[in-house]
């Protein structure tokens, strides 16, 4: 089936965004928690590089971030 | 008048649970929660009191307790005081709430509105109906009429995205056709598909033409896309057919929240791969629109006015959803007639 890597591309992208977006927040718990969330994130995907994850690794991931980016934009509407 | 005569998606359901969540509808802020039912309520974010947001309470029996003096709230807005529980006068304003599609959508409590049933109609009979795969909100950082702008043309395309639709040498052979109605836009667009991995994974052959087919209504502002590709030598579709309604939701004054509904046709052999292909084309769907919203606050200080503006043939369903977005969605009849005097002096030759 699929190649990983258009899923993977679009993951890694998301994620770098979201990362560039809580750094630029202002820092409090709850964005502390998310930052750390999305290092974890990106630290799974990053190992994916070198051991392929499987089918529904892949789909649970790109689940955790689009539901990241959820809480991030909530984040942002509660910091404004 | 106000937008949430209409409803609105605002959440995926998943995303509410033992803690409030504010969410923001044209500059109007609510705070979501679920009652001791697990039913989604939602209330203005605002304590009768002394004003503190609601969202930044919590969840008590059902009951949304104020963070500030411990005022709590039903899902009906009924407040009370909790050192004065007499006091008189002390409701907040609740919204009608229906979870749907897996998302949380709201209106105004008197609204006659309905939550769409998303019944899409099978392309063949073999091809069965359109099967859920998705959903997801993406913010935009600009105004609506900026993000309304870039979803009602194409032509970026080759520029902004990188896995569906053409490629930057095929710009010049774009199938292109729009109709314009009093309550909707309707616009075709077709290209040689850019050679792309997307291709193996949705059974693509080199040479197959993108189309993309939409209709943009304003009741609230809701473009549906129908993607498929062709054959051109036998004018065989193939088998996977995507079908995205993308609701449009005004936050603030510089920024719209995108919530995507992905639906996938699957003829053979595709059938039987459903429960895969739905994340994948989840995931390949929140890319494009990812990309779209990386690239939009390059231009989220473009003007309401188009005045100046040297537009083309694809810029045409622009002009039009503009000013239906005022007619039909911000009922305002001075904004329509200043669009029609602005946009006098738009030059849409091809």
């Amino acid at each position: 089936m699929p190649p990983a890597s258009i899923r993977l591309d679009i993951v890694r992208t998301a994620l770098a965004d979201i990362v560039e977006r809580l750094a630029e927040m202002p820092a409090n718990a709850d964005v502390r928690e998310l930052r750390m969330q999305a290092a974890s994130f990106s630290r799974v995907v990053r190992e994916w590089d070198s051991r392929p994850p499987s089918e529904e690794q892949r789909a649970e991931m790109t689940k955790s971030v689009i539901d990241l980016n959820v809480k991030v934009m909530a984040l942002g509407r509660t910091t404004q | 008048m106000n937008v949430l005569r209409f409803f609105h998606p605002v959440l995926p359901s998943r995303s509410l649970r033992g803690k409030p969540v504010k969410v923001t509808v044209a500059d109007e802020s609510f705070a979501l929660f679920r009652d001791e039912h697990g039913r989604a309520c939602a209330v203005a974010d605002r304590c009768p009191h002394r004003f503190a947001p609601l969202s930044a309470g919590r969840v008590d029996r059902g009951k949304l307790v104020c963070a500030y003096h411990g005022w709590s709230f039903d899902g009906e807005g009924h407040g009370k005081s909790a050192s004065q529980p007499s006091l008189a006068k002390c409701d907040v304003r609740s919204m009608r709430v229906v979870e749907k599609h897996g998302y949380i959508w709201i209106a105004n409590r008197d609204s006659e509105d309905e939550v769409p049933n998303f019944d899409f109609t099978a392309s063949t009979p073999e091809s069965g109906k359109a099967r859920f795969c998705g959903a997801f909100p993406v913010r935009f950082d600009a105004p609506l009429h900026v993000v309304l702008d870039n979803f009602s043309e194409d032509e970026h395309t080759p520029f902004v995205h990188t896995r569906l639709g053409w490629e930057s040498r095929d710009v010049t052979s774009i199938g292109f056709h729009a109709t314009r109605y009093d309550d909707r836009t309707e616009v075709h667009y077709d290209a040689p598909q850019r050679p792309t991995r997307v291709g193996r994974i949705f059974g693509l052959h080199l040479g197959d033409v993108f189309h993309n087919d939409w209709v943009t209504r304003f009741d609230p502002p809701c473009t549906t896309y129908k993607t498929k590709w062709v054959d051109p030598k036998t004018s065989v579709t193939r088998p996977l057919r995507i079908t995205s309604p993308i609701y449009f939701v005004p936050e603030t004054g510089s920024s719209t929240i995108l919530h995507t509904f992905v639906f996938a046709e699957t003829g053979e052999p595709y059938g039987r791969f459903f429960p895969l292909l739905r994340h994948i084309v989840t995931a390949i769907a929140f890319g494009e629109i990812w990309d779209d919203a990386r690239f939009i606050p390059t231009v989220k200080h473009t003007p309401r006015s188009m005045r100046g503006m040297r537009l083309g043939k694809f810029d045409k369903p622009l002009v039009h959803n503009r000013r239906l977005l005022d007619r039909l969605y911000f009922a305002n009849l001075d904004e329509v007639a200043n669009a029609d005097d602005g946009t006098g002096t738009i030059q849409t030759g091809s």
